[in-house]
């Protein structure tokens, strides 16, 4: 037996969730295989590679002074004048490369990797080397100009000073010299300190490889269609087709739900003097009825079926098991049953009472115990339409029955 | 006509709903530095999730027909991001592993106890303070094992094989350079902020229960003996909160006693060492910093270089390789950053509307506000399981409440001594 999600609008049962799943197969497959392809698509049409260089910087005098280098050169490797110089020579756009270079200093070393990406492998290899080699030679030009600098620096103070005394100046011009050349090689030293630790051979694929791609959009479209599966199930104007959407009709009372022949066995367990068969279609209710009341017979238990017909007189027999009595007797009908005297009457143990849901059967079933009480929902009925009827027999703790 | 079996009667605390949850409790506690081979996927979460499945079947859980649908959303956009990331982010860094783990961590918010009745509540909290107080006095007791002389070892570290141990946490250190105390972890706890955040959860829960004066306050020594902030903020928190509450005339008593022990507590050195830290924040490096502005600081100017990044985000797990590549120790992720640096505004926006929505509808306003403030802005609080278990055992499970709010209408006396007689037909 299923019992509703008990006194909570928001429950669902993991037997409610599976059976949603279940019915919604194609949906979830329809989903899963529209977000495989949707993850394949993005993964083929954008394919990008990316190659780097890794660029060395060298020590300085300390680690400050070796981190402001490498920051220092990690900015200049992609500076506008090299990225301008470099674009222009691929024949490419300045915008294009700078969007596709980068350069990131490798944490704790004197290493930069300098990493281009782009739609191939070539080109990718081609951006990386080009900027790097311009961005070299641009530290190179810079460095000899700097050594020039020097270099006439010293010339002009060895030309233009002079000495008496012949050895003084040649001691003179050998000093000079001596400090120029230092000057000289620390220029040298303190500009060209930058080179290339590893070239980029060959491009490698980046971005989200295929089969991550493929895996998330399946997830992703088995996801939101679950969702959809879900929120159709929310919809209360659907028409009530398994024992699941019975459930979610039963779900503010507690109602219990199931199948006609498992409600029969569990009037014949109850044992009870009284089955209150209920239902707005007289058609299914009456199904039910004499589902329940065979079954019963079936096993050893004498049964009478009392159908409440309208307009009809006094309790009055139709047939070998079956009665029938009039709307307006109802009251005292059930009274007879409540107190086992209609049972007696019919000669039988058990009476199968079938009735329309309203305010003079309902009377009778809050706290009652005489009873079973069954509500037939016909296969088709909407969900609203099942919620009002478990609203207004809510006192008898009735079981939800799911009948076609 | 015979009472359906499985409902309760409601009279009374639903007990396997109790024993049910204060497992768990105690699960969250012992459990959480013990992880499966490889040291990356913790036990807890594969206990909870077991635990879950178990409740599931026995129909002491259910889903949450709200929460799964925003879960399915959240899920099914931060999957599908993928998609415009390859189109439209150059070189996202997409990991499989973090997206998986966020969702799974975040998959028994879907959940909701079947039985959630105020004497089931009371029951279940009364249950976990116990456990608490229980860690709480481990707290304490290392720290005077080594104020007597007795060295901090990891006894853990001495049963469990290293890569049985959840990796990457910084499981104690000392009060202060050069000082041979460390921070209390309780033994068993991954890091003494943890526990500090634990020990707050507890308070909270003492001071909703009413407990004993003298409880609360071994819970708090507890906290100072961590030296950590995490239980101080979620105990300050939430004590606001209830102070905007009904409940607050049953509060002095308690407000009176904590203020008079916390101005005792900050004359000594464990007060005081914990009192230096209310101000860390202003400080670069400092923990407070590294958890709530400097991953801002960090991560903004690469999140904003470019609209598509903003829009559709850098891809699952990002933040954390972009973070792990500064090389930072102590730099965590804040969620919102890892909502939404990771996933972009469209898929991050509904991700973070299912977050906020566990919080919704809290059986208790002050639990509630004081874990989302944590987690929203101190923890790492979307994707370390230990840190997002007391929101789902203290607040998700219990939505929407079943009954009003308990700063509303405050846990009396015989409630919190005399809890009703269980009938369970």
């Amino acid at each position: 037996m299923t019992t509703a999600t008990h006194g909570n609008d928001h429950g669902l049962s993991i037997r409610s969730l599976v059976g949603l799943l279940r019915r919604n197969v194609l949906l979830l497959t329809v989903g899963t295989l529209i977000g495989i392809l949707a993850g394949l698509g993005a993964t083929s049409l954008n394919r990008q590679y990316a190659a780097t260089v890794i660029v060395e910087v060298a020590p300085g005098s300390d680690v400050g002074q070796t981190s402001t280098l490498v920051q220092s050169a990690a900015s200049v490797l992609v500076s506008p004048i090299v990225i301008d110089t470099a674009a222009k020579d691929l024949g490419v756009d300045s915008s294009t490369l700078s969007a596709e270079v980068t350069s990131t200093v490798q944490a704790g070393t004197n290493l930069i990797n300098v990493s281009a990406v782009s739609d191939s492998d070539q080109s990718a290899v081609d951006a990386a080397t080009k900027v790097v080699n311009v961005a070299l030679n641009d530290y190179r030009a810079r460095s000899q100009e700097r050594a020039s600098q020097v270099r006439d620096a010293g010339s002009e103070l060895l030309a233009n000073g002079s000495l008496d005394q012949t050895r003084a100046e040649a001691a003179r011009q050998s000093s000079i010299g001596s400090v120029v050349g230092s000057s000289q090689g620390q220029a040298i030293q303190d500009t060209v300190s930058v080179s290339v630790a590893s070239p980029a051979l060959s491009a490698y694929r980046v971005g989200v490889s295929r089969p991550i791609g493929v895996i998330l959009g399946a997830a992703a479209g088995f996801l939101i269609a679950s969702l959809v599966a879900l929120s159709r199930s929310w919809n209360r104007r659907r028409p009530i087709k398994t024992l699941s959407d019975l459930e979610y009709a039963g779900r503010m009372g507690g109602v219990l739900i199931e199948t006609p022949l498992r409600a029969a066995g569990h009037a014949l367990n109850a044992a009870k003097p009284a089955v209150l068969v209920l239902g707005a279609d007289p058609a299914t209710r009456e199904s039910l009825a004499r589902t329940v009341m065979t079954s019963m017979q079936e096993n050893g238990t004498h049964t009478a079926l009392v159908v409440v017909t309208e307009n009809a007189g006094p309790i009055d027999r139709t047939g070998e098991y079956t009665w029938e009595v009039g709307d307006d007797q109802v009251n005292t009908v059930m009274s007879r049953a409540r107190r086992r005297r209609l049972p007696d009457e019919l000669d039988v143990n058990t009476v199968v009472m079938c009735a329309p849901i309203s305010g003079q059967t309902n009377a009778y079933l809050a706290g009652q115990d005489d009873y079973v009480a069954f509500v037939a929902v016909k296969r088709g009925t909407r969900v609203a339409a099942a919620e009002d009827q478990f609203r207004l027999v809510m006192a008898a703790d009735p079981i939800a029955v799911l009948t076609d | 006509m015979p009472a359906p079996s499985g409902n309760p009667t409601r009279t009374g605390a639903h007990r396997p709903t109790v024993r049910w949850l204060i497992s768990i409790f105690a699960a969250t506690i012992l459990l959480q530095r013990l992880s499966l081979p490889g040291g990356i996927i913790p036990v807890l979460l594969v206990v909870v999730i077991a635990a879950c499945a178990y409740a599931l079947l026995t129909g002491l859980m259910e889903f949450d027909r709200t929460r799964l649908s925003l879960y399915l959303l959240a899920a099914g956009l931060t999957a599908f991001a993928v998609v415009p990331q390859v189109l439209f982010i150059r070189d996202p860094l997409v990991s499989l592993t973090s997206w998986g783990l966020f969702m799974t961590i975040w998959a028994p918010a879907t959940l909701a106890l079947v039985h959630r009745s105020r004497e089931t509540l009371i029951a279940a909290f009364r249950g976990c303070f116990w456990w608490g107080l229980a860690l709480g006095i481990a707290a304490v007791l290392m720290r005077l094992i080594q104020m007597a002389g007795v060295p901090y070892v990891d006894p853990l570290a001495f049963v469990v094989p290293p890569n049985l141990l959840v990796q990457g946490y910084v499981i104690t250190y000392p009060i202060e350079y050069g000082s041979e105390i460390y921070r209390s972890n309780a033994w068993v706890g991954l890091e003494p902020s943890i526990i500090s955040l634990q020990l707050g959860v507890t308070l909270l829960l003492g001071l909703l229960l009413r407990m004993n004066v003298g409880w609360l306050a071994v819970v708090a020594a507890g906290i100072v003996c961590t030296v950590s902030g995490s239980g101080v903020f979620i105990a300050l928190i939430g004590v606001a909160v209830m102070l905007f509450t009904p409940m607050r005339r049953s509060l002095w008593g308690y407000v009176i006693a904590g203020s008079v022990a916390l101005v005792l507590l900050l004359q000594t050195p464990a007060g005081q060492s914990l009192g230096r830290r209310a101000t860390e924040i202003t400080l670069s490096g400092s923990s407070t910093s590294l958890r709530a502005i400097e991953p801002y600081r960090y991560l903004w100017p690469q999140w904003t270089a470019d609209p598509h990044n903003v829009l559709f985000g850098l891809g699952a797990g990002s933040s954390q390789k972009l973070v792990d590549a500064t090389n930072r120790a102590g730099l965590l992720i804040p969620s919102p950053v890892k909502v939404f640096f990771d996933y972009g505004v469209v898929a991050g926006i509904a991700l973070a509307i299912f977050l906020v929505y566990c919080y919704y509808g809290a059986p208790s306003l002050s639990l509630a506000v004081s874990l989302f403030t944590s987690a929203w802005i101190l923890q790492p609080g979307t994707t370390t399981f230990v840190l997002v278990a007391p929101t789902l055992i203290f607040v998700t499970w219990w939505a929407p409440r079943a009954a009003e709010r308990i700063e509303v209408e405050p846990v009396t006396r015989l409630e919190a001594t005399r809890p009703k007689v269980e009938v369970h037909l």
